[in-house]
């Protein structure tokens, strides 16, 4: 089998603080990409690739929460964006919503990603309530965007982190949180990319998110030593990330993992399996995989993503029939290839292109051209950057 | 000390406020006395974006000049760029009037005022009005008609406008200071009177001013000014092609360009890398010396083309023997001369200011050449020589 290529990306300082938690535990894995408007979140990065995007419009300080400079700043950079997920085959994004340089650019990196062939997945954390009510509708309208880009959306709001973290100060909330989610993502990668006895891949999760009207959550649970399954169960199934079970009685759709080292054995298997089923719907689908990890040698975590209503989402499909499923499952939500190529290329022309410094000035318009976009853009004369 | 009062020549650049104060010494030479010079604020392609920062700089650069030349600045000669900038050619015709039909100093009089009296669109004005040939019934490129004989007297007079406002806005930086202006000129004319030798002018050439915020052209052929304008394109488009093209600040783009750049292309860059050290907002990269080269080639080629363009409409290329003549601060980009030669097919060389002394090595630089060549068409033109030479319409137009 051929060896998949995965990126994950954080874009903006919340994203990059959590794939830098990643970057430090996951050496030798996925490629981390770090973006953002703010050098100083770069420089302090673990990722192994660092792109600054709007340093012109920004001068390197970050969007101040202006979600509009945060997609100018990454359209700017849709080329250099494309070109860093070059034979990618998934791309994680990792973005917290709610800040300018996430909720702006994460559409515009998804709809980079995809154009260059990857599949794109997206894990959103949403704000905390205390972060105030302007980033929480910022956050929202970034959902809503990220849904009709993104080929899976996976949303965690920050707010159910809350007991998870339990009570410390502020500084440690935020570093917990990003552990959380972190892990969240490691055992997402390594569901889809490691192999396993029981194997999952992305058709899988595509089939669980569609059945959530495009919207998931996941839950997470881990334990070590004696006694470990019902540990990672309670977590999990008594935790604030699955509102305490309840998202899973009430999930449409499930995918679960359970990874392990190679002490893992079919009776723990087995008995996750029955405290899951056992509280969800009884016509609500269950995938499940597991996987064998070194890393997790006397350990063992769950996780487990679950279609979830929005309120703003519409009702949720029926599922469909297995037969029909397996194969609407390998198509991705939306026409990509050559339709989406083209999709974008004609997107491309309408969006204001890049003039740096002279975007608010009189433009100089010659024979009808406009001589302060770049002469090399103007002549599509590609430059090695 | 000379009996005319010196002349302060003050040139509110995109990049750069320079002033230059020159005295007036026997047989017409120019000494320049003291100088200011400042980074440019509220200055966008040469034309005013914000007065008051534009103002600020005027001040602090009229300051350093009055304290280095230990002088009192009350007035100054301002030179003036702008994308909006252009010229036309205006031929006035009158009847001959004399005795016998000898042209007379009355007749030619008249048809220069019929010469000048061009209909501009309402929002422009006349910057400069300039004699070119005048024309006897059938018989072209006469210079000096009076005394000869002839049934109609027509005159070619080039005409330079610019709009109203962006002109007024200039001259209302320097009224804020306060400091009176006492004239403009189009700073293109004012470097090409400071570069070019009389020869020069004689055999036909052309004076490009590679400005921060405009690249102003000015064209000589037949002894006469044949064509002049500005492009409201210069080094700032360089500058942020380059921040654009490797998403760099601003900052270290201006330092690659000054550092590394060059205008044209060559195999010794290939392969080469520049490492941009880290600071403090840019987290340092390395960037492809090469790609940087093509950047900056793409863009100073493109503006060069089209110089050449207009001059080739004109058709005024034709008649430009003694080549061209760079001035200004991107006169300084490593392989200008060569591109320049390149597209334009004719010798190229850096334009020195001509016939100064005093300060002459702070004042050598190309980028000099508009204030020290405003100093010298004070001297000749602004001190009641009005009617011939490069007739200045500024007190028309601004009112005293």
């Amino acid at each position: 089998m051929h060896e998949r290529k995965v990126s994950i990306v954080g874009l903006g300082g919340g994203g990059c603080k959590i794939v830098d938690w990643i970057a430090r535990r996951c050496t030798g894995g996925p490629s981390i990409i770090a973006i953002s408007t703010d050098s100083e979140v770069l420089s302090t990065s673990h990722a192994t690739t660092k792109l600054q995007i709007g340093s012109v419009r920004t001068t390197g300080l970050g969007t101040g929460g202006d979600v509009n400079l945060g997609r100018l700043s990454a359209e700017d950079e849709i080329e250099m964006i494309r070109s860093l997920f070059e034979g990618a085959d998934l791309v994680i994004l990792v973005v917290a919503l709610g800040g300018g340089t996430g909720t702006g650019g994460a559409p515009v990196v998804l709809n980079a990603a995809r154009n260059a062939g990857a599949l794109t997945l997206c894990f959103a954390t949403l704000p905390f309530n205390f972060e105030g009510q302007q980033k929480k509708e910022y956050a929202e309208e970034g959902i809503a965007s990220l849904k009709d880009v993104a080929d899976a959306l996976i949303v965690v709001p920050n707010e159910r982190l809350f007991e998870f973290i339990g009570v410390s100060n502020v500084a440690d909330s935020f570093e917990k949180a990003d552990e959380v989610i972190s892990d969240g993502i490691s055992s997402v990668w390594k569901l889809i990319m490691k192999p396993g006895f029981i194997n999952l891949d992305f058709a899988h999760l595509q089939t669980i998110v569609r059945n959530g009207g495009g919207v998931c959550t996941f839950g997470y649970g881990t334990a070590s030593g004696g006694g470990r399954i019902e540990s990672a169960l309670k977590s999990l199934l008594e935790g604030p990330l699955l509102e305490k079970g309840a998202v899973i009685s009430e999930a449409r759709s499930l995918l679960v993992s359970i990874a392990g080292g190679s002490d893992l054995t079919l009776k723990e298997i087995d008995d996750v399996m029955k405290a899951i089923s056992g509280k969800m719907q009884k016509d609500a689908k269950l995938f499940m995989g597991t996987i064998i990890d070194p890393d997790f040698q006397d350990k063992l975590s769950i996780t487990v993503i679950a279609s979830e209503k929005w309120s703003s989402d519409p009702e949720p499909k029926p599922v469909a029939d297995s037969g029909r499923e397996s194969e609407t499952a390998v198509k991705p939500k939306r026409g990509r290839g050559a339709a989406g190529a083209k999709d974008l290329q004609t997107k491309l022309k309408l969006e204001p292109t890049g003039k740096g410094r002279f975007n608010n000035v009189e433009p100089t318009v010659l024979d009808g051209e406009d001589f302060d976009i770049p002469t090399f853009i103007r002549r599509s004369i590609s430059i090695e950057r | 000390m000379s009996s005319v009062p010196p002349i302060v020549a003050l040139e509110i650049g995109t990049s750069k406020v320079i002033a230059v104060v020159g005295e007036l010494h026997e047989g017409g030479n120019v000494m320049i006395t003291s100088m200011g010079k400042h980074a440019s604020a509220g200055v966008r392609k040469g034309e005013i974006v914000d007065l008051e920062n534009a103002g600020a700089c005027v001040r602090t650069v009229l300051a350093e000049a009055e304290e280095m030349g230990k002088v009192s600045i009350r007035q100054v000669h301002l030179a003036i760029s702008g994308g909006h900038i252009q010229s036309l050619v205006n031929r006035g015709t009158v009847p001959v009037q004399g005795k016998d039909g000898e042209i007379t100093q009355e007749d030619i009089d008249q048809v220069m005022d019929v010469a000048r009296a061009v209909n501009l669109p309402p929002e422009r004005d006349v910057m400069h009005t300039i004699c070119q040939h005048f024309c006897i019934d059938d018989q072209e490129m006469v210079i000096q008609p009076e005394g000869m004989e002839g049934a109609k007297l027509s005159l070619d007079m080039l005409v330079l406008h610019g709009v109203r406002n962006r002109l007024r806005n200039t001259v209302r930086v320097v009224r804020s200071v306060p400091v009176e202006v006492q004239d403009v000129a189009f700073s293109g004319l004012c470097s090409a009177l400071a570069v070019l030798t009389p020869e020069q002018k004689a055999g036909g050439a052309v004076v490009i001013d590679l400005g921060g915020g405009t690249t102003d052209y000015v064209a000589y052929a037949n002894n006469v000014l044949a064509a002049a304008g500005a492009l409201g394109i210069g080094g700032d488009h360089v500058t942020n092609d380059i921040a654009l093209a490797f998403s760099i600040p601003i900052s270290q783009a201006e330092s690659l360009k000054s550092e590394s750049g060059n205008a044209i292309i060559d195999s010794s860059s290939t392969g080469q890398r520049i490492t941009l050290p880290p600071e403090v907002g840019f987290p340092g990269r390395s960037v492809s010396l090469r790609a940087l080269h093509t950047v900056m080639n793409t863009r100073v080629d493109e503006i060069l083309r089209m110089i050449r363009k207009r001059l080739m409409t004109e058709d005024i290329l034709h008649h430009v023997g003694a080549g061209i003549v760079l001035t200004g601060g991107g006169a300084h980009m490593k392989g200008i001369v060569t591109l320049t030669e390149k597209i334009f097919g004719l010798p190229c060389s850096i334009g020195k200011p001509r016939g100064i002394s005093g300060l002459v090595t702070a004042t050598d630089g190309p980028e000099y050449a508009t204030c020290i060549g405003m100093v010298q068409y004070g001297f000749k033109y602004s001190s009641g020589h009005r009617g011939s030479g490069f007739g200045s319409m500024f007190k028309w137009l601004f009112g005293k």
